[in-house]
C-alpha cells in the first residue's frame, strides 16, 4: 500500500511540471541498439531533474526524439525499451539550445534472454499416469510477466496455476500448441534463442492480431528472416544445472536492398550437470530462413528449422530413496555400462518445422497473411522393456530397506537381516553401483545366456515410444481498419494432424532377437497364446508364430492418432479516446480418432471379422465384448470418432489514464475439445473412447490496473476463473484388482481465483529499483470426479458393487476430524480441506534490487514460494480406498487416504550481473552471470506424484497404506554464464 | 575480466574430475558392449556336500544358523522359466540337492540349468518348510512370516556375499527313481538325499488312494476365497472349497484368468453341466458358492435388522450380486496337486502353479482315463506315465507325500531329447556312480513330459 501511495504521489508530482512556463531549450538525439546499431522505435524517455520527472517522449521508428521546452538546467534522462535494460545519461541544457545527444544506445536485457524452453530438467513421469510441463511466460512489456517468467521458473511456477496447456503459442502466427496433448511446444527450437527472439506476448485474457486467445496468455514468435537481429553473433554459455556447454551463432542480413533478407542460426548444447547425475544434453539446432519483400506491399518469407538432439532425462524416487543415498538429487535412470555412463530413458527428438508465410500490406488500414506450416519427423523416448525378467530399475520398492522392515507391524515386514543388507547399499551408493544404479552389464549378459530357438533371445531391451507428428496447418489472418476507431482482426486455421504412436525396438542389449508379445497378457492368459499376440495378424498369417523382433522393428502398439480441427475467429476493437473495448469471438469443431495398425490379440475386432478370422486359419477367437457398451472392443482399424464444436466469447474493455495508467478488463466464456490423450481410455491398446467424454468449458473474467511511467512500472490484477467437465486417463497398475488397470476421470472442475502484483520503483540512488512480484491464489478442485475403472488386459470394467462409475468422493476436499486426547482422530468432522492443483505455488514473492551504470548491470532478490501441492492419485480417493480391506471406513482411513500433501515454503535468493564492452566502435563483449539458489537450498520440492500402489496385506486386515509418493527436487546453488561476441 | 575467470575457475572446481567425466560420457556417444560375463571358480573354497550341509538340521522347528565356514557347490536343476517354481533355486550334487530360498523371480535369467553354483553358507540358516530342508536367511522377527524357519535371501547384498556363479555346464540328466526309492525316502524323511533332485518317476496313474473319501476317489480341491486378504480368511462365509468330484479338474493348475470365467460363467455353481466342458465342478458339497454367499447374505440381513431394517426380496438379490462380483474381482490363480499312485501304492502329487504358463492346459485324456476333449466318442483307460522333474517332499497332517514339479511344460514338444539316468544306475546310497548313461524317453504327441506307457487309443509316437 505504501508503494501505492508513493507512486499516486510521483503521478501528481508529474502533473504539476505541466502547469510550467514554457522555456525554448531542449534535448534531442536517437535511441539506437548497441548491438546493431539499428533504431529502437517506441522507447520511453523520461527527463528527471533530481526525483522528479519533468518531461516525457517517445522514439519514433527512425529511433530519434525531441523533448523541447526546457529551461536551463541538469537533467537525467531515463530510456526504457522492450528487450533493453534501462539507461540513465546526464544532460545539461545551457542558453535555451537544443542539445543534441546524437545515439544513444542500448544494451540487451541479457539476464532473460539467454532462456530457452529448458529451463528445467525433463522430468520422466512416463511411468506415473501424471504429466508435467513447466509453463513459462515471458511478457518484456508485463512487468510480473517479466520476473515471474524467467525467476519462478526453477520452481514450476504456473501463472494463475493454469496448466500449461491453457497457454496458447504461436509460431508465425500459427497456433502450435500440441494437436495431442495441448502442451507448448517450446522444445521445438530450443537453443535457437537469436532466430526466435522476436515475439509479440500477451497477458492473461488480452487479444492480439492473431488470435482472441483464451485466458493464459499468448505467444507468437515471428520466426520469419527479417525478424532476426541484423549482424554475426557468436556466444558462449555454460551452467551448472542444465548442459555444461552451449555453443550458438547466428547471421542475418536484414532487409538488403533488394528485398531479400537472410538469416541463419545455429547451436549446440552439449554435456551434464552438477546436480543430477546422468541427465545430459547432445542437442543441435539449425535454423535457415530467408524473406522476400516485393514491393511495400508483399512480402514472402520461408523458413525451415529443427532442434535434432537427445538428452538424457531425470526421474522422481520416493523420499527413502533420498535420504538413504543422502541427496534427494538422486537419479535412478542410469546406470554403468562397461564403466560409463548410460542413461536408460533419453528423449531423442528431430522434428522439423517448414513455412511459407505470404503477408499482403497494401495500406496501414489492411493487411492479409496466410501461413502453410508443417511439422514432421520423430520424437522418442527410451525406456527399457523386458520379458519375463527381473525389474530392473535400481529404486525398485522391492529393494529398498523398507520392503524388509517397517516399525508399523500391521505392514507384517520384520525382517532385520535383510533391512540393514539392503540399507548397507543404499547408505553407500559409490561402493555398489550395481545396486543402486542400473546394472547394464548384467542385462547384457542375461540376453546373451538366454540361448533360444532362434539364438539369444533378449529379455531386456531399450524401447524407443515414438511419438512421430505429420502437422499441417494452414492459417489465414487479416486485420482491417474501415474506420479511424475500429479495427477488425480475424481469420482461421485449419489442422490436419496425423501421429504415429508406436514402440520401437531401440537396442537389444546383446540379444540378437525379441518377440512382439505382451508380456501382462502373458501372465493371465499364458495358454491361449493368440490373445499374447501384440499382432494378431501376422502370427495368423505365420502358422502361430509371434513375429522376431530386431533393432528399429516396430513392436507393442502400433496406431495413428488423427486430429482435425477448423477455426474460425474474428476481433472487432473500438477506440474512443482513452477509451477502448473490443469483442471477440470463434467457432469451430475439433474430430479425434484413432486408427490401430496392428490386431492386438486381446482385442480381435467385431464379431463379424472374428468370424472371417476363424473361417480363413481355422481358430477359435471369440470377441471381446465391451459390458458397458455392448459393442466389441477392437484394436485394429478406425475407432468411433469423437468430434466436438467448440468456440469462445470475449470482451475486453481498456481505459487509459494519462497515457502512463491503464486500467482493464476482460471476460471470456470458452468451449474447447478434449484432446486426444483425454478422448480414449487406452489408446496404445484398443479404440475405446473414453465413456462421458464432454467439451471442456471454462468462464474466466480479470480486472487490472497497469502504470508505466517516472521510473515506476507496476501492474495489478485479479483474476477468477472456472472450468469445469475436464477428463484425465491414467494407466496404472492396482493392487486391489491384482491387475494393470485404466482409470477414466470424468467431470474435474476447477477453480482459480487471485492477485497478480509486479511493481518496479525507482529509488533515491541513480539507476537502483526495487522491483518485484506477488501472486497469491488459489487452483482448487471443485467437483467430486465420477471413476471409472477397466482391467487393461481385457477391457473389463470394474464392478465396485453393481456399479462402474462411482465417485472419487475426497477429490476436491478432504475431511478434518477432531481428535481426541491421545490425537487420534474422532469421528466428529472439525473442517474440511480443499484440495488444490498440484506442484505450482500458489503463494509467490519476489523483492529485489535492480541497478545498472556504465553498461553493467546488477540484480538481486529473494524468493518466497508456499502453497504447493502434491499430484493426487484418484484412487486414493475413493470410498473403496477408504473402507480398506474389511469395507469398514473410519475417519483414521479418511485422513490418512486422502489428505493432500502440501509442501515446504521455500525462500530463494538469487544474484545475477552483467556487463557489455565496445571495442573499437565495432565489436561488442559482454557476459552475463546469473546465480541462483545462493543458500544452496537442496530440499524444494518442485513436483511428484502419488503412486497408485496400495500394500494390501496387512496384518490386521482393516487399512490399505499407500506406496510413498515420488518427488523431484530443485537444484542447490547453480549459475548460468553467458559470454557473447557480436559484431 | 581476470577475477571473472578466475570465479569461473572455482565454480568448475567444485566439480570433480570423475564427475566431469562421467557426465561427457553420453555426450559422447553410446559405451561399449560389456565383455562377456565371467565365472568364478571356488572350487578350491568347497568344504562341504550339500547332504553334509543338510546334515546339520538335526531337530525339527530348529533353524540352524550356519556358524562355521562352509562352502558348497552345486549344479541348477530348477527353471522357473515355466512359471511353476517360484523365488526357489534348487541345486544338486553327487551328494543330494538343495533348495536354495534366493527370493528373486525369473531366477533362470541369472542361474541356468547345469551352472555350477557355489554358495557361502556361513551366515545363513537352514530350515525345514513341509518336509523340504531350505537355505535361507534367518526369518522375520514378528508378522506373517514369522511362522517360517528361514526366509528368502532376497537383497542383492545378500545374494551377492552368499551366492557366485560358477561355469556353464550341460544341464543335468534327471534320474530315474523307483517306486521303493520314493517309498523309502519318504520313511526316511527330510534327509533323504533324493529331495530336491531332478528325477524321472515311471508308471505313475492318475487317481490317488482308494478309500481315502467316502464321496470321490480323486483328492483335487482348492479354495476360493471371497476376500484373500480377510482378517478372518478361513471364515466359512469367506473360504468356499471346491473338491474335484468326478475326474472333473482335468488341468494342472487354473490361472487367474479362466478361474474369473468359470465364476463369470457359473460353472462353479451347482447344476453345472461340467462334462460337456472339461472344467469343474463342486459336487463335494451341494453348492459350496451358493451356499457361502447365502452365508453372507444372511449376515447382511441380520445387521440391517439390528438396524431396523428388514431387506426385501430385491435387496437381497442385490447383496447377492454384490458378494459375487466381490468374489469375482478376487479371484486368484489355484496352484493344484493332482495326484498318481505308483505300482507299490505310493501316492505321488503333481504339483503345478496357477502362475505356471502351462496352468491352464489339460491333462491328456489318455492319462486321465476319461473321454477324449475332442471327440468323447473314445473313453481311455487309465494309462500309466512317466513323469521328470523336482522331486521334494511335502508333510501334512494328512501325511508325507512326494512331490513332483515339472522345470518345463509338460505340454510343449521338446527342444531336444532329454534323458535319464535309469534306477539301475543308482545305487542303494543314492550317490550317482559316475557316467551317466542315457535312455530316451518315449513320448506322447504334444505331451513330451508324460509318457504314456503301452496305450492303444493311437496317441503315442
Amino acid at each position: 500500500m505504501r508503494k501505492l501511495i508513493l507512486i499516486i504521489a510521483a503521478l501528481l508530482a508529474s502533473t504539476s511540471i505541466f502547469a510550467q512556463e514554457e522555456p525554448t531549450g531542449g534535448v534531442k538525439g536517437t535511441v539506437i541498439s548497441r548491438n546493431d546499431r539499428q533504431p529502437v522505435e517506441n522507447a520511453k524517455l523520461i527527463l528527471y531533474q533530481g526525483a522528479a520527472p519533468v518531461a516525457y517522449a517517445t522514439s519514433a521508428a527512425d529511433g530519434t526524439f525531441l523533448i523541447e521546452n526546457l529551461p536551463d538546467g541538469m537533467y537525467s534522462l531515463v530510456i526504457d525499451a522492450p528487450d533493453y535494460l534501462e539507461q540513465q545519461v546526464g544532460v545539461t541544457v545551457n542558453d535555451g539550445y537544443v542539445k543534441n545527444m546524437f545515439n544513444l544506445s542500448l544494451s540487451g536485457a541479457q539476464k532473460a534472454e539467454e532462456l530457452d524452453d529448458a529451463v528445467s530438467n525433463e522430468f520422466d513421469m512416463d511411468d506415473s499416469g501424471f504429466n508435467d510441463n513447466s509453463s513459462v511466460l515471458f511478457d518484456s512489456n508485463d512487468i510480473f510477466s517479466n520476473i515471474v517468467g524467467y525467476g519462478f521458473s526453477s520452481v514450476r511456477f504456473k501463472q494463475r496455476g493454469y496448466n500449461s496447456e491453457t497457454q496458447e503459442v504461436y509460431l508465425a502466427g500459427v497456433k502450435l500448441n500440441d494437436a495431442l496433448t495441448g502442451y507448448g511446444p517450446f522444445s521445438l527450437w530450443s537453443g535457437l534463442n537469436e532466430a526466435m527472439r522476436t515475439k509479440d506476448t500477451s497477458v492473461g485474457m488480452d487479444a492480439t492480431d492473431y488470435t482472441i486467445g483464451g485466458y493464459n496468455g499468448t505467444t507468437n514468435i515471428d520466426g520469419t528472416a527479417s525478424a532476426v537481429r541484423k549482424g554475426l553473433r557468436g556466444s558462449v554459455l555454460t551452467n551448472s544445472t542444465l548442459y555444461r556447454l552451449r555453443l550458438m551463432a547466428s547471421y542475418a542480413t536484414g532487409v538488403m536492398d533488394n528485398g531479400w533478407a537472410f538469416a541463419a542460426n545455429v547451436s549446440a548444447r552439449l554435456g551434464g550437470n552438477d546436480w543430477i547425475d546422468g541427465v545430459y544434453y547432445r542437442s543441435f539446432a539449425y535454423y535457415l530462413a530467408a524473406d522476400k519483400y516485393f514491393g511495400d506491399a508483399h512480402k514472402l518469407s520461408a523458413v525451415f528449422f529443427a532442434t535434432p538432439g537427445e538428452r538424457g532425462a531425470q526421474n522422481a524416487s520416493t523420499q527413502e530413496v533420498y535420504d538413504l543415498v543422502g541427496t534427494n538429487m538422486y537419479n535412478s535412470n542410469w546406470g554403468y555400462q562397461n564403466g560409463q555412463v548410460r542413461n536408460a530413458r533419453v528423449r531423442k527428438t528431430h522434428e522439423p518445422i517448414a513455412l511459407l508465410k505470404y503477408e499482403f500490406t497494401p495500406s496501414d488500414e489492411f493487411s492479409l497473411a496466410a501461413t502453410l506450416l508443417y511439422r514432421f519427423g520423430t520424437n522418442g523416448y527410451t525406456a527399457l522393456d523386458w520379458y519375463d525378467a527381473l525389474d530392473p530399475r535400481p529404486d525398485y520398492y522391492r529393494n529398498l530397506p523398507s520392503y524388509f522392515y517397517m516399525t508399523n507391524s500391521d505392514y507384517g515386514r520384520a525382517n532385520f537381516v535383510k533391512y540393514a543388507a539392503a540399507k548397507e547399499v543404499w547408505e553407500h551408493p559409490a561402493d555398489y553401483p550395481n545396486a543402486t544404479h542400473i546394472n547394464w552389464d548384467r542385462l547384457y549378459n542375461v540376453n546373451r545366456q538366454n540361448i533360444e530357438t532362434y539364438g539369444a533371445r533378449s529379455k531386456y531391451v531399450q524401447e524407443e515410444r515414438h511419438v512421430d507428428q505429420n502437422d499441417l496447418n494452414f492459417k489465414l489472418d487479416g486485420k482491417w481498419r474501415p474506420l479511424e476507431w475500429m479495427t477488425l482482426v480475424g481469420g482461421g486455421q485449419l489442422r490436419y494432424n496425423r501421429t504415429h504412436y508406436y514402440k520401437q525396438v531401440a537396442d537389444l542389449l546383446g540379444g540378437s532377437y525379441y518377440l512382439d508379445i505382451d508380456n501382462f497378457a502373458e501372465r493371465e492368459f499364458g495358454s491361449e497364446a493368440y490373445k499374447l499376440q501384440n499382432d494378431l495378424d501376422y502370427y495368423l498369417v505365420n502358422n502361430g508364430t509371434a513375429r522376431i523382433l530386431k533393432e528399429g522393428d516396430h513392436y507393442g502398439y502400433d496406431y495413428m492418432a488423427n486430429v482435425r480441427s477448423l477455426n474460425i475467429w474474428g476481433n472487432m476493437k473500438m477506440v474512443f479516446g482513452n477509451f477502448s473495448a473490443s469483442f471477440g469471438g470463434r467457432i469451430g469443431v475439433t474430430g479425434l480418432w484413432r486408427e490401430g495398425l496392428v490386431r492386438k490379440g486381446l482385442f480381435p475386432g467385431t464379431q463379424a471379422e472374428i468370424t472371417e478370422i476363424n473361417k480363413t486359419y481355422g481358430t477359435t477367437i471369440q470377441p471381446v465384448i465391451d459390458p458397458m457398451t455392448g459393442q466389441a472392443v477392437t484394436s485394429y482399424g478406425f475407432s468411433r470418432p469423437v468430434v466436438k464444436p467448440t468456440g469462445a466469447v470475449k470482451a475486453n474493455l481498456n481505459y487509459v489514464i494519462k497515457g502512463n495508467m491503464r486500467v482493464y478488463a476482460n471476460v471470456g466464456y470458452f468451449r474447447d475439445a478434449p484432446t486426444f490423450n483425454q478422448a480414449f481410455v487406452s489408446a496404445r491398446t484398443r479404440n475405446t473412447v473414453t465413456p462421458g467424454l464432454t467439451s471442456i468449458k471454462s468462464f474466466s473474467t480479470d480486472v487490472n490496473w497497469q502504470y508505466s511511467g517516472n521510473g515506476y512500472n507496476a501492474r495489478l490484477s485479479a483474476y477468477y476463473t472456472k472450468i469445469w467437465d475436464q477428463s484425465k486417463v491414467m494407466s496404472a497398475y492396482d493392487d486391489i484388482q491384482n491387475a494393470f488397470s485404466n482409470y477414466v476421470l470424468t467431470g474435474i472442475d476447477e477453480r482459480h481465483y487471485g492477485l497478480e502484483l509486479g511493481y518496479k520503483v525507482p529509488t533515491p540512488v541513480q539507476n537502483l529499483f526495487v522491483q518485484g512480484a506477488v501472486a497469491a491464489g488459489r487452483a482448487e478442485y471443485i467437483s467430486t470426479p465420477m471413476m471409472t475403472q477397466t482391467i487393461d488386459n481385457s477391457a473389463e470394467p470394474v464392478s465396485f458393487g453393481g456399479k462402474y462409475t462411482i465417485p472419487v468422493s475426497y477429490w476436491a476436499m478432504s475431511p478434518v476430524y477432531v481428535k481426541d486426547e491421545y490425537g487420534n482422530p474422532t469421528e466428529e468432522i472439525e473442517r474440511y480441506q480443499r484440495h488444490y492443483l498440484p506442484a505450482a505455488p500458489q503463494i509467490a514473492a519476489s523483492v529485489g534490487l535492480n541497478y545498472s551504470i556504465n553498461y553493467w548491470f546488477f540484480e538481486a532478490d529473494c524468493q518466497y514460494f508456499g502453497e504447493s501441492y502434491l499430484d493426487m492419485n484418484p484412487l486414493y480417493r475413493t470410498d473403496y480406498a477408504t473402507a480398506g480391506p474389511d469395507g469398514i471406513v473410519t475417519p483414521t482411513e479418511v485422513e490418512y487416504m486422502t489428505t493432500q500433501e502440501k509442501f515446504d515454503p521455500v525462500f530463494l535468493m538469487n544474484l545475477s550481473v552483467g556487463k557489455s564492452w565496445f571495442i573499437q566502435y565495432k565489436y561488442q563483449l559482454g557476459f552475463s552471470l546469473n546465480a541462483r539458489n545462493l543458500l544452496n537450498n537442496t530440499s524444494v520440492k518442485t513436483g511428484g506424484y502419488e503412486q497408485t500402489r496400495m500394500v494390501d496385506n496387512t496384518v490386521s486386515k482393516e487399512k490399505y497404506y499407500k506406496f510413498d509418493p515420488k518427488y523431484f527436487y530443485m537444484s542447490g546453488f547453480n549459475y548460468m554464464l553467458n559470454i557473447y561476441f557480436r559484431f | 575480466m581476470k577475477k571473472l575467470f578466475i570465479a569461473f575457475a572455482a565454480l568448475a572446481a567444485l566439480v570433480s574430475c570423475q564427475s566431469l567425466i562421467e557426465e561427457w560420457q553420453p555426450v559422447l556417444g553410446s559405451p561399449k558392449e560389456p565383455a562377456e560375463e565371467e565365472f568364478v571358480n571356488y572350487d578350491s573354497r568347497v568344504t562341504h556336500t550339500i547332504a553334509q550341509l543338510k546334515a546339520m538340521y538335526t531337530t525339527s522347528k530348529t533353524p540352524v544358523k550356519i556358524e562355521e565356514p562352509v562352502w558348497i557347490k552345486g549344479q541348477v536343476v530348477s527353471s522357473d522359466r515355466t512359471g511353476n517354481v517360484y523365488r526357489e533355486l534348487y541345486i544338486q550334487d553327487e551328494s543330494g540337492a538343495l533348495d536354495v530360498k534366493v527370493g528373486r523371480s525369473s531366477m533362470y535369467s541369472d542361474y541356468h540349468l547345469g551352472q555350477w553354483i557355489y554358495i557361502y553358507a556361513t551366515g545363513l540358516t537352514l530350515g525345514e518348510y513341509d518336509g523340504t530342508l531350505q537355505l535361507g536367511v534367518k526369518s522375520d522377527t514378528s508378522g506373517p512370516n514369522a511362522d517360517y524357519e528361514v526366509a528368502y535371501i532376497d537383497t542383492q547384498l545378500l545374494i551377492d556375499s552368499h551366492i557366485f556363479k560358477g561355469k556353464l555346464d550341460e544341464r543335468i540328466l534327471p534320474i530315474e527313481v523307483t517306486p521303493e526309492q520314493i517309498k523309502a525316502a519318504v520313511t526316511e524323511g527330510r534327509q533323504s538325499p533324493l529331495w530336491g533332485r531332478y528325477v524321472c518317476v515311471k508308471d505313475l496313474t492318475y487317481g490317488c488312494k482308494k478309500g481315502y473319501y467316502t464321496h470321490v476317489d480323486e483328492k483335487v480341491f482348492f479354495f476360493i476365497y471371497k476376500d484373500p486378504n480377510a482378517k478372518d480368511k478361513k471364515a466359512s462365509s469367506n473360504r468356499f472349497f471346491f473338491s474335484d468330484g468326478t475326474y472333473s479338474i482335468t488341468r494342472w493348475a487354473i490361472t487367474k484368468a479362466r478361474m474369473t470365467t468359470f465364476l463369470k460363467e457359473g460353472r462353479l455353481d451347482a447344476g453345472f453341466d461340467w462334462a460337456a466342458d472339461g472344467g469343474l465342478r463342486s459336487d463335494r458339497y451341494d453348492d459350496p458358492l451358493g451356499e457361502g454367499i447365502e452365508l453372507n447374505v444372511k449376515a447382511y440381513a441380520e445387521e440391517q435388522a439390528s438396524w431396523g431394517h428388514t431387506l426385501t426380496n430385491d435387496e437381497k438379490e442385490a447383496y447377492r450380486k454384490t458378494v459375487r462380483d466381490e468374489i469375482i474381482r478376487n479371484a486368484g490363480a489355484q496352484s493344484l496337486s493332482q495326484y498318481f499312485l505308483l505300482p507299490n501304492n505310493q501316492e505321488v502329487a503333481i504339483r503345478s502353479s496357477g502362475y505356471g504358463r502351462f496352468a491352464d492346459k489339460q491333462i491328456p485324456a489318455a492319462i486321465l482315463g476319461r473321454k477324449d476333449y475332442d471327440n468323447p466318442s473314445i473313453e481311455y483307460e487309465h494309462n500309466p506315465v512317466c513323469v521328470i522333474g523336482l522331486l521334494s517332499l511335502y508333510t501334512a497332517s494328512s501325511g508325507d507325500t512326494p512331490q513332483v514339479t515339472f522345470i518345463e511344460d509338460p505340454c510343449e514338444p521338446l527342444e531336444k531329447e532329454i534323458a535319464y539316468v535309469p534306477a539301475s544306475d543308482v545305487n542303494a546310497d543314492y550317490t550317482l556312480k559316475e557316467g551317466y548313461s542315457t535312455v530316451k524317453v518315449k513320448r506322447v504327441l504334444s505331451y513330451d513330459r508324460m509318457d504314456v506307457n503301452g496305450t492303444d487309443h493311437g496317441r503315442v509316437e
